[in-house]
């Protein structure tokens, strides 16, 4: 009996030997298990080559652009998405640099590119330079190095983005004007100048209202987060005493604080923060706020500023219900509330603290909250500190002649501890 | 004090109206229209203009540009009606010549002491 030689081990080149085997000059036994190796390869080469069209035609099919480069920086091969993305015929990208559609193509790129997800720029065949995701990655096919791409093209994401845009734009905008004659004629009918109403009618009228009121913060909070997102909110850079940040935030909330019977103190500060005055006043107004909301009746709210890590932090403290640590993360995110119940009971939309880590982030600040359960909560936010130059002790760095020691729904000056 | 309001739409004048002559003692003239609102300007010399900013046709700033243009009623103070409430839209409305700006949705209760504040300060 003659023994095969052994066969190759590529797969192509086993086959082939086989078929140059002289199988009938082969034993019997011999004969049938080499026909049953020749089946088995032929099966196996059809799975390659299913396989193989399985793969290209995931590749050619693929929404995101996927290209490979040689060592030498020159592309090898793009899918159609990769040449559709740069406006080019597949052919025509095989072979050009990859520098020519990326023009940021530098020394250490692909090292800095090696996150997925990175943001870089791209450069379309009529010249376009445009907003493109590209992740890439080093791997070895037969001894060379080469690197595989994939592109995800943005600027579809922007036009998107502009369309929604538009869209809250727009919807905010209609909805204003029926809210001017819907809140102005309620706020007509309650005021009692288009004649007196019944108490039943004038409590359903406040109810309305109110509910109408709601309504047009909401639109305010979404109008004013579209324009965070997209950094379109004015944000000025000056120096803010916060001692008068913190004392213009109190004067608009005493009367809501005299209502629920809930004392504000505010520390004194001599810090001089660097910021929009404004903005920083409209996060101040929202903590406090809250803080009131969710108060027991006589309880304190305290304010106060201290600096850390160089920068300034600004502090609200309630005596409340508090927060398990589940939601302290949650809670900064858009209509989030710690109890369902809470946007209809306590008025909120859901919407503050969202603009209020916005509105920090903008100043390149951060935002959190330490609280347990019970034991109420306290909110603060870090922004920088303006120059030594710009911190002259402003004349009202300490709490005006509103700072009276009354108790409830007005502001207590108390020494620092 | 004789107020000139234009707005395109029915309900806010309405409001307005009721809110300026109930509650500011403000007698009201109305216009539904810019190019209305150009020719009631003309013929009734109010002491001061609430313009609402965006209207088909003839918007808030053409109807301001073609008040200046008239030297009959180039000097009457002019407040606009917003429903853009940005401080940057507030600052381009008053480089165009207005004497402030009012935001909707407005206050009712509020509006004539908003409007008198403004007048006051201009």
């Amino acid at each position: 009996m003659t023994t095969p030689a052994p066969l190759p081990q590529d797969e192509a080149a086993r086959l082939a030997a086989l078929r140059a085997y002289n199988v009938l000059a082969s034993p019997p036994e011999a004969q049938l298990e080499l026909r049953a190796l020749a089946a088995k390869l032929r099966e196996s080469e059809a799975r390659n080559h299913e396989s193989e069209a399985r793969a290209q035609s995931i590749i050619d099919h693929m929404l995101s652009g996927l290209l490979t480069v040689d060592e030498d920086h020159l592309i090898e091969s793009v899918n159609p998405a990769a040449a559709a993305i740069f406006g080019y015929d597949g052919e025509e990208l095989v072979g050009s640099p990859l520098s020519m559609i990326l023009p940021e193509l530098g020394a250490s790129y692909v090292e800095q590119t090696a996150a997925p997800g990175s943001e870089r720029k791209g450069r379309r065949k009529n010249g376009e330079i445009f907003r493109l995701e590209l992740s890439l990655c080093h791997f070895q096919y037969r001894g060379r190095q080469l690197l595989a791409g994939i592109v995800r093209d943005l600027s579809e994401l922007d036009e998107v983005d502009r369309l929604k845009r538009e869209l809250v734009s727009t919807v905010n905008h209609e909805l204003r004007t029926p809210l001017t004659s819907i809140r102005g004629s309620l706020t007509l009918i309650a005021s009692g100048v288009l004649g007196e109403i019944s108490a039943e009618a004038g409590e359903v009228i406040a109810l309305a209202e109110r509910n109408c009121l709601r309504l047009i913060a909401l639109t305010n909070d979404i109008l004013d987060l579209e324009r965070l997102d997209v950094g379109n909110l004015e944000m000025k850079s000056e120096p803010v005493p916060v001692a008068r940040l913190l004392e213009r935030s109190c004067e608009v909330v005493l009367g809501m604080a005299a209502d629920q019977g809930i004392g504000i103190e505010t520390l004194p500060t001599p810090l001089v923060a660097l910021g929009d005055d404004d903005r920083l006043y409209q996060v101040m107004v929202n903590l406090l706020s809250n803080a009131i909301k969710f108060s027991p009746r006589g309880s304190l709210v305290t304010l106060s500023a201290v600096e850390r890590q160089g920068q300034a932090e600004i502090r609200v403290q309630d005596r409340g219900r508090g927060i398990s640590p589940a939601f302290h993360a949650a809670i900064f995110e858009r209509f989030q509330q710690v109890e369902t119940s809470d946007a209809r009971e306590k008025g909120g939309t859901g919407l503050g603290l969202a603009i209020c880590k916005s509105i920090v982030a903008n100043h390149g600040g951060t935002i959190g909250v330490e609280s347990s359960e019970g034991l109420g909560s306290t909110f603060w936010f870090r922004i920088p500190l303006a120059a030594d130059g710009e911190r002259a002790a402003p004349a009202n760095a300490n709490p005006g002649p509103l700072a009276q020691p009354s108790r409830f729904g007005r502001r207590t000056a108390v020494e620092a501890r | 004090m004789r107020l000139l309001l234009i707005d395109d739409d029915d309900d806010v004048r309405r409001i307005a109206r009721l809110s300026l002559t109930r509650i500011g003692a403000i007698e009201v003239v109305d216009a539904a229209s810019g190019q209305e609102g150009v020719r009631k300007a003309w013929e009734e010399r109010p002491d001061a203009i609430l313009l609402d900013v965006m209207m088909p046709g003839e918007d808030g700033p053409a109807t301001l540009a073609a008040l200046r243009a008239d030297p009959a009623t180039a000097a009457i103070p002019v407040i606009f009606l917003t429903a853009k409430a940005m401080t940057s839209e507030v600052e381009r409305l008053k480089r165009l010549g207005a004497a402030g700006v009012v935001t909707k949705p407005f206050n009712p209760v509020t509006l004539a002491l908003e409007i008198r504040a403004i007048l006051e300060a201009g």
